[in-house]
């Protein structure tokens, strides 16, 4: 099957600041794909590249094998590209279902929006999309009145009302309740079995919720690919978040955590006894006391960044 | 539940049929009063300067097309509004004997007529062009403004600039249009009546009330169905509408030449019963005094438009006739007590706190607003049977 969304050495860059840098990214059709990175990794460019908002300075992005250069937004979203902004963006002034009812229009140039009314497919279309998104009984409110996490739903209806074949979304969880973050996975899920779907998160138990394969940007560029567990463990993911490079080897590290988290697990250990288990650890894989010290440090800081380590 | 909603929309069409049937009843009825019943109330000079004041709120409509509504603050449609004034002006300028070209022609040496002045002979054809080229105008500059993706602050100084251009072209004109001192319409004659005379002024007033009515029902169309939620989609949130398909532009240039069209109208219909008209129309002030008539009233709301420029227009009749000095301060306190006090207009208080406020005065509670849905949600209603049932049994 080829690949819906095509992009190759993409670089974009601003006033000779490369957001993007010679970045490759490819997913098939009706894959959900999470991206992370760190703040200032390129992600929400890489959505406004594929999106027509910025051009690309050089390289080229393909969605159903067709070169996106030089198309409007409004053309590329008509051929196929959904997009949830970061903040929930919906017309505060319109009601739910007419903010529905806009995405859902088929023909979108001025005369046919002037004198077509709104079909009853497309009302029907409206009705289920109020159904699945919950906001039957708020239909006729103004959508100003609505909760954050409404908000947020209503525009991933709108998303899907626009039927498009692949669906950006940017944070859909950004200042959602634990549930609320729980129930929009749920929807992501049911979705990305008729959808394409680009996910941009930075919330880990959510991406872990959703995915299934994660692209881990930084500085523009692609880092790594792979499962979640993958990317967890990727020595070079740890660097980019935690901003330092391991000393140990891969496999060396990999076992430390599991050994350290093992004893950290019941967090019962006085304060002592971890010292002990730290400088322990740490002889067994130094070469000599400066190393063995740093590596206690190195540890300590992991540990004390809360990454979760399952594997 | 998908029992129920068909029988709520249906009671709800049912309900905004029979709104609308009022709403024409009001307006035709409204209409009529104003056609028949004004002249036989009113004097001569009263009767046209409610005319003028009627001309000015169809003007004040388009306003609020283009901003009420789309979010676009023009500061030029004193551009629309003389091009409309002046169309009409030239016709009536050309009721002359064959071979004549008008007067003022003469104090400049000019001898042969100007041929864009030539097509205005015909009656017709200056109807359609009072119309047409102002919407030509606009559109043509909305294009160039709006495919560029001009927005918000920007938009607003160059209409103003344009309006500018305008004005100094006009003012600078005498060979072509009698420059500064414009065109009288008083002397001359319409199908052989004076222009003046009692009998068009009626006429003309007549015209306005129905050309008033029709641009109401066009703005109400535009501004009803699909397009009109579209145009405040662009109003409130216009990138938004773009990533979603649609190309705000088109929706753009054509509100904007509407609003045009419409102000063209409203210049013809003003300047017939003014009796001249001249370049000072593109003052950038009454330009500016548009937007405030609608500001008054209640932008978003067409009934405010029309009601905001009869309100401010009589006052400013009122006082400059009491007290000449005072009405610029008035007009500055008048913008100043909106912008602070009554940021929707007069129409957009009573809607939404004109209650609240009266029943606070008189010392009862405020109504706490509440989702309307809440009585209609099939799962409030579960849950209240489940919870009566027991205290029965």
């Amino acid at each position: 099957m080829a690949p819906i969304l095509e992009i190759d050495n993409l670089t974009v860059s601003f006033d000779g600041f490369k957001a993007l840098n010679e970045l490759n990214f490819s997913m098939e059709e009706g894959e959900l794909r999470t991206i992370i990175g760190p703040n200032g990794a390129g992600k929400t460019t890489f959505l406004d590249v594929i999106t027509g908002k910025v051009q690309p300075t050089e390289g080229e992005v393909r969605f159903k094998g067709r070169n996106l250069k030089s198309l409007s937004e409004d053309k590329i979203a008509r051929f196929g590209v959904g997009r949830k902004f970061q903040t929930p963006r919906v017309y505060l002034n319109l009601t739910p279902r007419e903010n529905l009812e806009i995405a859902c229009n088929r023909n979108k140039n001025v005369f046919a929006s002037l004198f077509k009314p709104v079909s009853s497919g497309e009302k029907l279309t409206v009705k289920g999309l109020l159904e699945t998104i919950g906001l039957v009984a708020k239909s006729e409110i103004k959508a100003g009145l609505l909760s954050h996490g409404e908000k947020q739903w209503l525009e991933i209806g709108m998303l899907v009302a626009q039927s498009p074949d692949l669906l950006l979304v940017d944070e859909p969880v950004a200042g959602l309740t634990d549930e609320e973050t729980v129930l929009t996975g749920d929807l992501l899920l049911s979705l990305a079995q008729s959808h394409s779907i680009v996910v941009i998160e930075h919330d880990m138990e959510f991406v872990r919720q959703i995915a299934t394969t994660v692209t881990v940007l930084h500085q523009g560029s692609r880092l790594c690919e792979g499962s979640m567990d993958d990317v967890q463990n990727d020595p070079r993911v740890i660097e980019v978040y935690l901003g330092e490079k391991p000393t140990i080897s891969d496999r060396q590290m990999k076992m430390l955590r599991i050994v350290s988290s093992m004893a950290w697990a019941d967090g019962s250990i006085a304060p002592e006894e971890a010292e002990v288990i730290l400088s322990r650890l740490s002889g067994l894989f130094a070469e000599d006391a400066e190393q063995q010290q740093h590596l206690r440090e190195e540890l300590r800081n992991y540990l004390a960044q809360d990454v979760s380590i399952e594997n | 539940m998908t029992v129920e909603t068909p029988t709520v929309t249906t009671k709800r069409s049912s309900k905004s049929q029979k709104r609308l049937l009022v709403e024409g009843a009001i307006i035709v009825a409204l209409g009529l009063f104003l056609m028949f019943a004004m002249p036989a109330i009113l004097s001569g000079f009263r009767l046209k300067l409610l005319g003028r004041f009627l001309s000015l709120a169809i003007v004040a409509l388009g306003i609020d097309l283009i901003w009420g509504y789309t979010g676009l603050l023009s500061l030029g449609h004193g551009i629309f509004f003389a091009l409309g004034g002046y169309a009409f002006a030239m016709h009536l300028k050309l009721q002359l004997p064959e071979g004549e070209i008008p007067e003022f022609f003469g104090l400049y040496g000019v001898k042969e007529l100007p041929w864009f002045w030539e097509p205005f002979y015909s009656f017709p054809f200056t109807l359609i062009a009072l119309v047409i080229i102002p919407t030509i105008v606009a559109g043509l500059l909305g294009y160039l403004v709006f495919r560029n993706r001009i927005r918000g602050v920007y938009f607003s100084i160059l209409t103003q600039a344009a309006l500018l251009v305008f004005f100094n072209f006009f003012n600078g004109q005498q060979e072509l249009i009698n420059g500064t001192n414009g065109l009288k319409t008083d002397t001359e004659t319409i199908f052989g009546v004076l222009a003046s005379s009692d009998e068009a002024q009626l006429t003309f007033f007549r015209i306005t009330v129905l050309a008033l009515i029709l641009a109401y029902i066009l703005c109400r169309w535009l501004t009803n169905g699909r397009f009109g939620r579209l145009l405040i989609a662009i109003r409130d949130d216009e990138t938004r509408l773009r990533f979603t398909g649609y190309n705000p532009t088109g929706f753009k240039v054509l509100v904007f030449a509407i609003s045009g069209g419409i102000a063209g109208i409203a210049g013809a219909l003003y300047t017939v019963q003014s009796g001249i008209i001249t370049p000072n129309i593109m003052e950038v002030a009454f330009s500016i005094e548009m937007v405030i008539w609608v500001a008054v009233g209640g932008r978003g709301t067409l009934i405010g438009a029309i009601l905001g420029t009869l309100i401010v227009r009589y006052a400013q009749t009122l006082l400059s006739e009491e007290f000449p000095e005072v009405w610029l301060f008035f007009q500055g306190a008048l913008f100043l007590i909106v912008v602070t006090a009554l940021p929707d207009g007069i129409i957009g208080w009573m809607r939404d706190r004109a209650k609240n406020q009266i029943r606070a005065l008189i010392g009862k509670p405020q109504r706490v607003s509440t989702y309307p849905q809440l009585e209609q949600n099939p799962e409030v209603e579960r849950e209240r049977e489940e919870l009566d049932r027991p205290i029965d049994s």
